[in-house]
């Protein structure tokens, strides 16, 4: 816990939690604010950063618990009433109008009007330029937004939230977009906003950079808040520990097979980044069959990418892949999934289960060529195919008619599974195999993987939590912004090693390169 | 109480039976109270359904494609189509196949059209159909004036109005059209392919599926269904007029929504779309018992179309409504703006 704090509290939350249809997205926190402070939020995907701010912007309210404001007890009814008491915010997804001017955008929903209620657009852009000026950017208030870099984007987005005048500034990834030029920009704008007394809510997931301008930090993972220090206090080892913790799990144990020949190679694979800069920065790796290589980073490491490339869902992607050692050259994600490729995405919902359709049309979906004779699906041929998916993969489930959303995510996860493993592919790209589902559940998608390996298939694996890296993977591949930073095998692997890799690149130092 | 509650879970699957039960109790009522309603006018109120069914069901493949794809040339085609037979056909019978090819090559054209617009040029299907219409309907025009007259050919007269034994041949070939149809939608792969494609696009091309062909399929179908119903319309006429085929719009709309088809994709169901289009045609016989005039009609036709649209709007916004809330995280701050928006005070 901090111990005497400098500055005073002005936003207080106290027992906090938020239920959301039986998941529960924050649990007892404890969260204060400090004014005239940076106060650094920081946690993996998911661990409910994002509900907590809603929280605090008064999008959502707490199932549980009480919001203190200046010490008195307060409820925010709307966002429009947390505006109102102060509280502004930098959106990470960018919420402008293209079509719109700058300052049309600053002052949206509070334009500036003479007697008649007509809009003064030449005070509203004499206004909108003395911040522009503060953000030093050569941005115009008269410019269409669309006419704007992305980076430009952001520094106006911010320029809106400072117009609000806000005593509490939430910041959410407000460098995603930047250059590091920009940066150093709003890090001084930031400065300045401090020495005014705001209080500032940051959120990021680049640890450089929140070790640099925090004050203090507050670690978060599974809803709950695990670590609250002074920022002089710690270091990026102590931030990582906090945010992946130790749960004890059970990782199916290793047989100890032999991987067999190569079964898959990437070459110099990029993908440039639409704010200029590389999201997969020239990355080479191998597989063999029977391996499993983890893919182990933090947010915005460009572990997804680097699956979403492989699988040809990115158009301006480059570099070359290979199959048993001979080239793929088609682009389509079709002709890669017939070449052997296969990708378990992370998003389920969105992009791994037609969730009214029934478990075994979602299980047949991707293979549905094999069980067709003349115009019809055979029937027996399919129900064939979907028990035997269901005894492999262990998925429990009554009757394989049911709706796919009936089930828990462990099982949904295994049907997305075994939809891959009948199009019969050679490698298996699995993106975040176990995020969203329960510990039993967990271990059988873990043992799930160690059995296919075993029957000689290829599984690249991409995940943020150390001990499944360290405990699955044949081999482990670190990826830190969009470059490879460390090949590991399993047996000369250290934890510390691991993380500092995963740590590399990050902040403004190398930032430089990107654009 | 039981078997209710098992009622309503085999109803959720199968929607068509609201449709089913509205025609049943509509059809009941209409016979107690109005001596002047028979099974013979029954089966009257089937033949005209019979056409609607025949649009509808290529409306519903269309609407099922998902992302709000729909097919406004529906009305236009059956139009031109009408007249196209005229100009083939000339009365004679020795012209049919050649009617019959006219009508089918049309069909193709135009949904080949709706096809590169939609899926190739990515212009929304509303607007996309729409446009098509248009040209269509000055095309039509262009025939109207090179009409050479208004005779049908025998054998085509007789496929739109003959019966056998009472039943309605239009009946026939309808319902034949709704059995392929459901066979087609529940055990062939593009059957399938439809579902998932309107349903969740990206889980779709990740499974390898080609989405472009899929949704083309269905602007095809649409398209070739509604020409030879306007061939068959037209005979069944005996003839061919200007927005012949105009209340087809709204109704094949309303057939497939009413019918129990998802009406944002992913879900359909032609056993509905039948009972939904003779519901229709119920409705507006009754309303001529009753003798509404023409323009009351279509406001109750209207009518019908929103409350089922706004039931099933509500429906969805609470299945979507669960999946966000699923992946609390996932979506920060979408509706913040709005809110922000609505909430503040001028």
């Amino acid at each position: 816990m901090s111990s005497s704090p400098d500055h005073d509290v002005i936003l207080k939350l106290e027992d906090i939690s938020k239920v959301y249809a039986g998941t529960v997205a924050v649990k007892h926190a404890n969260f204060e604010v400090r004014k005239g402070a940076v106060n650094v939020l920081v946690g993996e995907n998911g661990a409910g950063k994002s509900t907590l701010m809603k929280i605090i912007a008064g999008v959502e309210r707490p199932t549980a618990g009480r919001i203190l404001l200046d010490g008195n007890e307060i409820s925010f009814s709307s966002s429009g009433d947390a505006v109102s008491r102060g509280i502004g915010m930098v959106f990470q997804e960018l919420n402008l109008f293209g079509n719109l001017s700058v300052a049309e955008n600053i002052f949206a929903t509070r334009e500036l009007t003479n007697a008649f209620r007509k809009i003064d657009h030449r005070g509203q852009e004499r206004r909108a330029a003395e911040f522009l000026e503060q953000l030093e950017a050569g941005i115009r208030p008269d410019m269409l937004v669309e006419d704007l870099r992305i980076g430009q984007q952001q520094l106006v987005e911010i320029a809106k939230a400072v117009s609000l005048d806000a005593r509490i500034l939430i910041m959410d990834e407000p460098t995603s977009a930047l250059s590091a030029a920009e940066v150093e920009i709003l890090f001084k704008v930031i400065a300045e906003l401090k020495a005014r007394g705001v209080a500032i809510v940051y959120i990021s997931h680049r640890l450089e950079e929140l070790i640099r301008i925090g004050d203090y930090i507050t670690v978060l993972r599974d809803g709950r808040i695990t670590g609250q220090e002074q920022m002089r206090n710690v270091d990026t080892q102590w931030i990582v520990r906090q945010m992946i913790g130790s749960d004890a799990k059970d990782f199916a144990k290793a047989d100890g097979h032999v991987p067999g020949a190569e079964v898959f190679r990437a070459e110099e694979i990029c993908l440039p980044r639409v704010t200029g800069g590389l999201a997969v920065d020239h990355v080479s790796l191998s597989l063999r069959a029977g391996e499993i290589l983890g893919i182990y980073g933090l947010m915005g490491a460009g572990r997804s990418e680097l699956f979403d490339c492989i699988m040809g869902r990115h158009g301006q992607a480059s570099g070359r892949i290979f199959i048993d050692g001979k080239q793929v050259k088609e682009r389509s994600t079709t002709r890669r999934i017939q070449r052997g490729l296969a990708l378990i995405p992370e998003d389920r919902q969105r992009e791994g289960l037609v969730s009214i359709l029934s478990v075994a049309s979602n299980l047949t979906l991707a293979s549905l060529s094999r069980f067709v004779s003349l115009f019809h699906i055979r029937g027996g041929a399919e129900r064939q195919a979907v028990m035997q998916m269901v005894r492999e993969l262990a998925i429990k489930v009554a009757d394989p008619a049911q709706e796919v959303s009936s089930l828990s995510g462990g099982n949904q996860q295994k049907v997305v599974i075994g939809k891959a493993l009948l199009t019969g592919p050679k490698v298996l790209l699995m993106d975040e195999p176990s995020r969203g589902i329960d510990v039993g559940a967990k271990a059988d998608v873990f043992r799930t993987m160690r059995k296919l390996s075993r029957d000689g298939l290829g599984i690249l694996f991409a995940t943020s939590d150390l001990d499944e890296v360290m405990a699955l993977s044949d081999r482990i591949a670190v990826m830190s912004n969009g470059k490879l930073t460390g090949m590991f095998d399993r047996a000369e692997a250290t934890e510390a090693a691991i993380v500092a890799a995963s740590a590399l690149g990050h902040g403004p130092v190398h930032g430089e390169q990107r654009r | 109480m039981n078997a209710l509650a098992g009622f309503g879970i085999w109803a959720q699957r199968n929607r068509w039976i609201w449709s089913a039960i509205g025609v049943l109790v509509l059809w009941l009522v209409l016979s107690v109270v109005t001596s002047r309603f028979s099974l013979s006018s029954l089966s009257g109120v089937i033949l005209s359904a019979s056409f609607l069914t025949v649009v509808g069901i290529g409306q519903m493949f269309v609407v099922t494609t998902g992302r709000g794809n729909i097919d406004l040339s529906v009305a236009s085609v059956i139009t031109l189509s009408a007249f196209v037979a005229l100009l083939t056909v000339k009365g004679q019978d020795a012209n049919l196949a050649i009617g019959v090819l006219a009508a089918i090559l049309l069909g193709l054209a135009v949904g080949a059209l709706n096809s590169l617009l939609v899926v190739g040029l990515g212009i929304p299907a509303i607007i996309a159909t729409l446009a098509t219409g248009y040209v269509l309907a000055t095309a039509t025009l262009l025939s109207n004036r090179a009409i050479p007259g208004f005779a049908v050919s025998p054998a085509l007269k007789d496929l739109a109005t003959g019966r056998i034994s009472g039943v309605p041949i239009m009946a026939i070939i309808a319902i034949i059209g709704v059995a392929a149809t459901a066979f087609v939608l529940r055990y062939t792969v593009f059957g399938q392919l439809l579902s998932a494609v309107g349903q969740n696009r990206a889980a779709a091309r990740l499974a390898g599926i080609r989405n472009g062909p899929i949704i083309a399929s269905a602007f095809v179908i649409s398209s070739v269904l509604a020409s030879l119903d306007g061939l068959l319309l037209g005979a069944y006429i005996g003839g061919a007029f200007l927005e012949m085929g105009q209340p087809y719009l709204l109704q094949s709309i309303a057939a497939v929504v009413l019918g129990g088809t998802l009406i944002f994709g992913g879900s359909a169901t032609a056993l509905g779309t039948l009972f939904a289009s003779i519901l229709l045609i119920l409705i507006v016989t009754t309303m001529q018992i009753i003798g509404l005039p023409p323009g009351a009609q279509d406001i109750v036709q209207g009518i019908v179309v929103i409350f089922v649209l706004a039931l099933a709007g509500r429906q969805a916004l609470a299945r979507r409504a669960s999946v966000e809330l699923a992946d609390g995280d996932k979506d920060p701050m979408a509706n913040t703006e709005a809110h922000a928006a609505a909430a503040r005070p001028e």
